[in-house]
């Protein structure tokens, strides 16, 4: 079910009564409700995706254990990881990308001027599947390079895996940190559930206001992209970073508000991206979780920066592109990525990729000149990259770049945006002013009287409810 | 250790009773707000809403949105019921699966007052109406009505209709004011008629030529034909349906007028609907009037749906015809 749906309105509250007021006397039986109610969540969209995620979690559960019992015999570790593996990205390479590699395989034949008959799939992509088999595969890994031990609580194991504020759009946690929470006591505080509705009423503000909003200009002139100015498509582009943004850390918003409800500390997942000083800045504060895991799981195993220059160089290239085609089988993502490389790679020679490691202007309330100008620039680049990653394919994002940087970008765009505009300006001021928070409005305010505080969380909930009334589903639903 | 732990779980539960609270009075204050956008919605919210914010009727107006704009009940009121206080309700919809099958009758029944005898219920009909799909026409399984509006629509004599406008309202709610200031081209009455504005309309800088051409190759183009086949199993449901409503009074079936363009497309999809109608209705004893046999030069915004004027034309033709019958019946 979506978060921005009267289904979760009704769920949140019932599954909330029952943690903290009938299961919540046995922490076994409590995460056994949230497994239970981890479940309903997820089979709401198809009870079928059931079994892979049970499927997944089995086998990771047992893979633990195999690779505890055979501590001494790296041969069978290999293999055992080797199931993990094979199970975890089997099951995602089936489903998201086994249609994408079948038409590029019979295309590259027809190059070579030997058609084959190739018939794709009808396979419906399962929810959250990116997400889900990487947070249990940073399990398995971890358990393999012996940083955490493995559970014998498979309770507390199918809970981490599919605990349901976070499966389907991330942020993928790591078992170091999720799986031990499992094990404690939860006790109620007041001031962390409160700050959890706070973190829920930021995010659904910055879905339902700022990204369904925004899509519904993107979805049009991209849609209809050979009929429109090239003044359109700069703004549909532009819109689409803030529907990006706001769909997709409006989701991590919820989900990590959500979670604090039941008494859980899940990773921040976005600080801030758009104030970043430069691309290196950009992808520490972009979609973290996942970021973090490519550089733990696959940057460092391949060699990191420690294996010479050019090593180091095919080391990022990868690293950026694999990312990218996470996101989807498509070329224009893995475009998306190789962009994202181009414009990490100069830093990164030039060792100034950890220049920037603290928000900007952390010390006053506006940037320097200097800094103004490294953020627009940054946003710039990242704004060009958006192109491929939302057009349906690259002759379309060179289109659509072509008339960018065109005489029809001076044109008419043919719609108003004023008022979206002045919405998007507004929450990027409220945004700027929370950056030193996780999330915007976690000190918003905190010093105002109460009547005062609760009007803006009032207006905030007044926006939602005008700008709601459709089930948009989130973007990174799709990955 | 358990003495300690049921004073935490105590302390524990007074802390989320506390929150709980709190919650429930932002949640209050927050429906204050809902509440009152909600309270803007009307007839110009959608071309749903107000049909099912009225009370339980006793006379309905059965169709598609060939009826929901052609039948007029201020026109057939006073000719249909005379002096009483008695009235029709346009219980059709626009661009909603209306077809005669078992959600449309059961959401009829819903609408319906069920002490109703002596009602008046105008059951209209073309080919589409008794059509299905081409593949599985006789299967209820594949009705297209499945899962759609009517299906999912539990209460539909509230006022305001909050289980529409929270479940199958599809528009952000700041339309329902904004429409509410500056009124689209479309509005739904109270008696569930829905009124156009031919000047304000999609393509209103058409001329009427070039709009029904459009339309006529737009079905052309879309294979309206190859789309549906006549279904035995809607035609079951027809009867039903009549079968229902005689319990609570008259029943009338009306084919209402097209374009000729569109009469030509129906003509070659079924060339017989009107005497397989009269047929039924011979059979079910109510009477059937189709606008086939009618010589009026109506207008229409395409090639279906009757302008305004040329509604209530329609309309007080249906109602003059249905007044005769009912003084023949009292003979």
């Amino acid at each position: 079910m979506l978060f921005n749906s009267i289904d979760f309105a009704i769920f949140l509250p019932v599954v909330f009564f029952l943690y903290w007021f009938v299961v919540n006397r046995n922490l076994k039986l409590q995460n056994f409700f949230i497994v239970v109610a981890s479940y309903v969540f997820y089979g709401w969209w198809d009870w079928r995706f059931l079994f892979l995620i049970i499927l997944s979690t089995v086998t990771d559960y047992l893979v633990g254990l195999g690779l505890k019992k055979y501590d001494n015999d790296d041969t069978k570790r290999k293999s055992l990881l080797g199931i993990s593996l094979g199970v975890n990205l089997g099951l995602l390479g089936f489903f998201k990308y086994y249609n994408f590699f079948l038409d590029n395989f019979a295309a590259a034949f027809s190059f070579f001027g030997a058609e084959i008959q190739a018939s794709s799939l009808n396979i419906v992509l399962p929810v959250g599947i990116s997400f889900y088999t990487f947070q249990t595969l940073s399990y398995t890994i971890d358990i393999y390079r012996r940083n955490i031990e493995p559970t014998r609580d498979f309770i507390a194991f199918t809970a981490f895996v599919s605990f349901f504020p976070q499966l389907v759009a991330g942020p993928i946690e790591r078992a170091a940190n999720l799986l031990p929470q499992f094990f404690k006591e939860r006790t109620f505080e007041y001031h962390k559930a409160v700050d959890g509705l706070r973190q829920i009423l930021w995010g659904l503000f910055m879905k339902v206001v700022i990204a369904d909003n925004c899509a519904q200009i993107v979805d049009q002139v991209y849609g209809n992209s050979a009929e429109e100015t090239g003044s359109a498509l700069f703004l549909a582009t532009l819109f689409f970073t803030f529907q990006i943004y706001g769909d997709f850390a409006g989701y991590s918003n919820i989900a990590i508000g959500t979670a604090r409800l039941f008494g859980f500390s899940l990773m921040q997942n976005f600080a801030f991206p758009y104030f970043s000083r430069d691309i290196a800045e950009f992808w520490r504060r972009w979609h973290i979780s996942l970021s973090t895991w490519f550089r733990d799981y696959l940057y460092i195993p391949l060699g990191g920066s420690r294996t010479g220059t050019g090593m180091a160089i095919r080391n990022v290239f990868i690293i950026f592109i694999v990312s990218g085609f996470w996101h989807g089988a498509n070329w224009t993502f893995i475009v998306w990525g190789a962009l994202n490389a181009l414009y990490f790679l100069p830093l990164f020679l030039s060792g100034r990729n950890r220049d920037h490691l603290e928000i900007v202007a952390k010390h006053s309330r506006l940037p320097s000149l200097n800094d103004t100008l490294k953020i627009l620039t940054t946003f710039s680049i990242t704004v060009f990259a958006w192109v491929f990653f939302r057009a349906e394919n690259i002759g379309q994002a060179f289109y659509i770049l072509g008339e960018i940087f065109s005489a029809s970008l001076f044109e008419s765009p043919g719609f108003r945006f004023y008022t979206l505009g002045g919405l998007i300006i507004g929450f990027m001021v409220v945004e700027w002013f929370g950056r030193r928070g996780e999330y915007a409005i976690e000190k918003f305010g905190i010093r105002w009287p109460k009547i005062i505080r609760w009007g803006f969380y009032l207006g905030l909930t007044f926006l939602i409810f005008l700008y709601g009334g459709q089930e948009n589903e989130f973007i990174y639903f799709q990955f | 250790m358990a003495v300690k732990k049921m004073n935490s779980f105590i302390s524990n539960s007074k802390v989320v009773k506390k929150f709980i609270i709190h919650t429930m009075l932002f949640s209050l204050l927050s429906s204050l707000f809902l509440l009152a956008i909600f309270s803007f919605a009307g007839g110009t919210t959608d071309n749903y809403y107000r049909n099912f914010t009225s009370s339980k009727q006793n006379s309905l107006a059965l169709g598609s949105s060939m009826a929901q704009f052609g039948i007029v009940p201020k026109i057939l009121n006073p000719i249909v019921f005379k002096d009483s206080e008695k009235e029709l309700f346009n219980y059709s919809f626009y661009q909603a699966t209306t077809y005669y099958g078992p959600i449309y009758l059961q959401s009829s029944k819903k609408k319906l007052d069920s002490n109703t005898k002596d009602g008046i219920f105008i059951l209209t009909v073309d080919p589409w109406l008794l059509s299905s799909d081409p593949v599985n026409p006789e299967s209820e399984k594949y009705f297209q009505e499945n899962g759609d509006l009517l299906d999912k629509m539990l209460f539909v004599n509230m006022n305001p209709n909050i289980y529409y406008l929270l479940f199958e309202y599809r528009n952000q709610y700041i339309n329902i004011i904004k429409r509410w200031l500056d009124p689209s081209h479309m509005y739904l009455h109270k008696d569930g008629w829905l009124e156009s504005d031919p000047n304000r309309g999609p393509r209103s800088d058409y001329s009427e030529e070039e709009k029904k051409t459009w339309q006529y190759e737009l079905y052309k183009n879309n294979n309206l034909i190859d789309r549906h086949s006549s279904s035995k199993l809607r035609h079951y449901y027809l009867k039903e349906t009549i079968r229902f409503f005689k319990d609570h009074g008259n029943v009338y079936l009306v084919r209402l007028p097209t374009h000729f363009l569109m009469e030509r497309i129906e003509d070659k999809y079924d060339p017989n609907f009107d005497i397989r109608l009269t047929k039924i209705a011979t059979n079910e004893d109510v009477n059937y009037l189709s606008f086939r046999n009618i010589e009026e030069d109506f207008q229409f915004y395409d090639l279906n749906h009757l302008m305004p004027e040329p509604a209530f034309e329609a309309s007080k033709i249906i109602g003059e015809w249905i007044s005769k019958h009912q003084s023949s019946k009292s003979l």
